[in-house]
């Protein structure tokens, strides 16, 4: 079995090497870095702890040999959302059907106005991946002329089979003040397998704020794996849902790094895990100053045979005294053979801060059901206003009523069957 | 053709129940018998089976039935799932009301008649019509509205637990009403305001069963019949006067006649 893997992760290597698609935006040093990263290190197998439940060597078992392969850009069907601008990313490269609003500029990697992208850390195999062979980068500047509240929508589809490795970046900078309203949606498209190693920075300035909603629509098929990384300045705020209801493999790391005084942060989670699915979300909340705040609440409700993963650190430096954090993840158990692994994870260095967790996993509660049923309501429709009640809790605190809607809409018409 | 009761008068009729929790018997051999419109009240001291009979009855899947019968309006209970009961017209209000957090009492409600309504193929309610139904059984048992509009017992006081209970029996008007312990953890007034709830819904074709440890309840609501249970068994049953008397005495003798 690990001969297999390592096989085939040079494989996977090997044919690397050989693309000629290769995007170079970034400094020759840090693409050296990452080729090097690339030809020493494999994906990420059990052994790895942060990987000890996502089973990414699965992606390995899969012929390669399509890696080059064009496949035609899906096309999306209009959107119930109203948005001020919509972006499209097929296939890992953007599209822009309308005109963009004052004050929002959309650069690649490679314009020279762009801001370079930087490495503190020697990027991880898969990070490595996605900057050597990225489809394309894009940064999405919010500046200070541009109007209050703007609504971006970034829809993501993927056309293509399960050896066809998608590589996107997307960065976001918000100027100082502004509040924005984002959803990256990312859509399935009938039969693609593609696999999408999506990486993203959203860099919010002092006073800025950030409303996010991450919805990864039922019924997609494919592997994804997402990265997310926050950097929040002073009095900087960033809120968050992540919203998944269904894909054969997803993980989700979540990244925020607290730099100026009085950020706040909010992560909330829902997975919706389907049989025969992983859905494994890792959250890092770095707390470098003091008078910071973050917050994390994750749900999953796992049917039979399907896992769910919380993996969700809060690091607290020496210096950032007056730290607040709570952690909480809740999983619902549908079947016997439902799996939840979850971990909270305290590392703390500094001595005068509040920080705590709480988690729970567990079957449905067969008092509220005999309760619900003792009114008339059968079985079935039981199970579902409790799945239902559970699920929607974290939608209902959802600030955007629009957003929320949406999503309630999703959870009852693609989901709670 | 469905089975039919032996016994057509009677609502409800146990016969020769047992039942237990694992192997542990519970009840052994309960015989009851209530006509419409009659108010039974069983009292007992802890552990002699009282709340099991109510959870049997409304068919709790924690307990085993190992013998006997029941008969429903003339149809076998114990065959039927536990919401088809309630669709029947059984209603048990709890001892513990549930909190359900996230599901709002309207929609609770609202899914609650919809199936009884199917089920007894009646025209379902149009959304105004519900409304003002829903408005009216409020007002009936006082239910403060603002309760309505929230998760069903979340953040509730006992009182109001108790009173959600008999706004639900208001609303999915039952044919037989078991009310497992409704005076537990309830003051005075509380109390009062639940017995005239329950009095208010006091019809000749709705009887009750109201299965307590104290006659303080039985002040207000006056039953017809009154049973003592003890270890399993119905050992005496009676008038209004029995549970006086139980009062008065407590269950030790009871307990030492038939030890």
């Amino acid at each position: 079995m690990s001969l297999t893997v390592l096989d085939s992760s040079q494989r996977l290597t090997d044919v690397l090497q050989n693309e000629h698609r290769k995007v170079m935006y970034v400094q020759d040093s840090i693409l050296s870095t990452c080729l090097q990263v690339i030809s020493h290190d494999g994906l990420p197998t059990a052994k790895n702890e942060w990987y000890k439940y996502c089973p990414l060597a699965q992606l390995l078992r899969i012929p390669l040999t399509e890696l080059r392969q064009e496949f035609k850009a899906p096309i999306l069907d209009a959107t119930a959302l109203r948005s001020d601008l919509e972006l499209h990313i097929l296939n890992g490269i953007l599209q822009i059907p309308n005109a963009l609003p004052e004050g929002i500029a959309i650069y690649n990697f490679s314009d020279p106005l762009a801001t370079p992208l930087n490495l503190n850390t020697n990027p991880s195999y898969l990070e490595a991946l996605n900057i050597a062979y990225a489809h394309d980068a894009y940064q999405i500047h919010i500046l200070p002329n541009a109007p209050e509240n703007v609504r971006i929508h970034v829809r993501f589809a993927q056309e293509g089979q399960s050896s066809t490795w998608v590589n996107t970046r997307l960065q976001l900078h918000i100027a100082s003040g502004k509040r924005i309203q984002c959803v990256e949606e990312f859509c399935s498209i009938q039969g693609a397998h593609a696999v999408l190693n999506y990486f993203s920075d959203y860099i919010l300035h002092n006073n800025a704020e950030l409303h996010h909603t991450i919805i990864q629509e039922s019924g997609a098929q494919g592997y994804h794996i997402q990265h997310r990384n926050v950097i929040l300045n002073e009095q900087a705020n960033y809120q968050a849902l992540t919203f998944v209801a269904g894909v054969s493999l997803g993980r989700f790391d979540h990244v925020l790094c607290f730099k100026g005084h009085s950020a706040s942060g909010t992560l909330r989670g829902l997975s919706l895990v389907n049989p025969q699915e992983c859905i494994d979300h890792h959250t890092r909340m770095q707390h470098e100053v003091a008078h910071t705040q973050s917050n994390q609440m994750y749900k999953s409700l796992v049917a039979n045979k399907g896992t769910a993963v919380f993996n969700g650190v809060i690091h607290v430096l020496p210096h950032a005294q007056k730290t607040d954090a709570y952690q909480s993840s809740k999983n619902m158990l549908l079947g016997e053979d439902a799996q939840c692994f979850t971990k909270p994870q305290l590392e703390i260095f500094a001595n005068d801060v509040k920080c705590s967790h709480g988690t729970s996993t567990g079957h449905m509660d067969p008092q509220a059901l005999f309760y619900l049923q003792s009114r008339g309501i059968g079985k079935k429709e039981a199970q579902r206003l409790l799945q239902d009640a559970f699920a929607l809790e974290l939608i209902r605190q959802h600030d955007a009523t629009e957003i929320a809607d949406y999503l309630e809409h999703k959870l009852n018409s693609q989901w709670l069957q | 053709m469905p089975m039919t009761s032996p016994n057509p008068p009677f609502l409800l009729s146990v016969n020769q129940l047992h039942a237990g929790i694992e192997d542990k018997p519970i009840l052994k051999g309960i015989e009851l018998k209530i006509k419409p419109g009659e108010v039974h009240a069983i009292m007992g001291p802890n552990g002699s089976g009282k709340s099991t009979l109510s959870s049997v009855l409304a068919g709790h899947p924690q307990y085993t039935v190992t013998r006997g019968e029941v008969w429903f309006n003339g149809k076998s209970l114990l065959e039927m799932e536990p919401e088809v009961r309630a669709r029947e017209g059984l209603f048990l209000a709890f001892q513990y009301p549930v909190e359900l957090p996230g599901v709002s009492m309207t929609n609770f409600m609202k899914t609650a008649l919809q199936e009884q309504y199917l089920h007894q193929e009646r025209e379902p309610l149009n959304a105004k019509s519900y409304l003002a139904y829903q408005k009216q059984k409020q007002a009936e048992v006082q239910l403060d509205s603002r309760l309505g509009s929230r998760s069903v017992n979340e953040g509730f006081s006992g009182g109001e637990k108790k009173r959600n209970e008999l706004y639900q029996m208001a609303m999915l008007q039952p044919k037989l009403a078991i009310l497992d312990e409704t005076d537990s953890g309830l003051d005075i007034d509380a109390l009062k305001i639940v017995a005239q709830g329950v009095n208010a819904l006091r019809s000749p074709d709705r009887s009750f069963l109201v299965i307590t440890h104290y006659q303080r309840l039985l002040e207000y609501i006056v039953p017809d019949v009154v049973h003592v249970l003890y270890n399993g068994v119905i050992v005496q049953s009676g008038d209004a006067a029995l549970a006086l008397e139980l009062e008065k005495h407590g269950y030790d003798p009871i307990k030492a006649r038939f030890q």
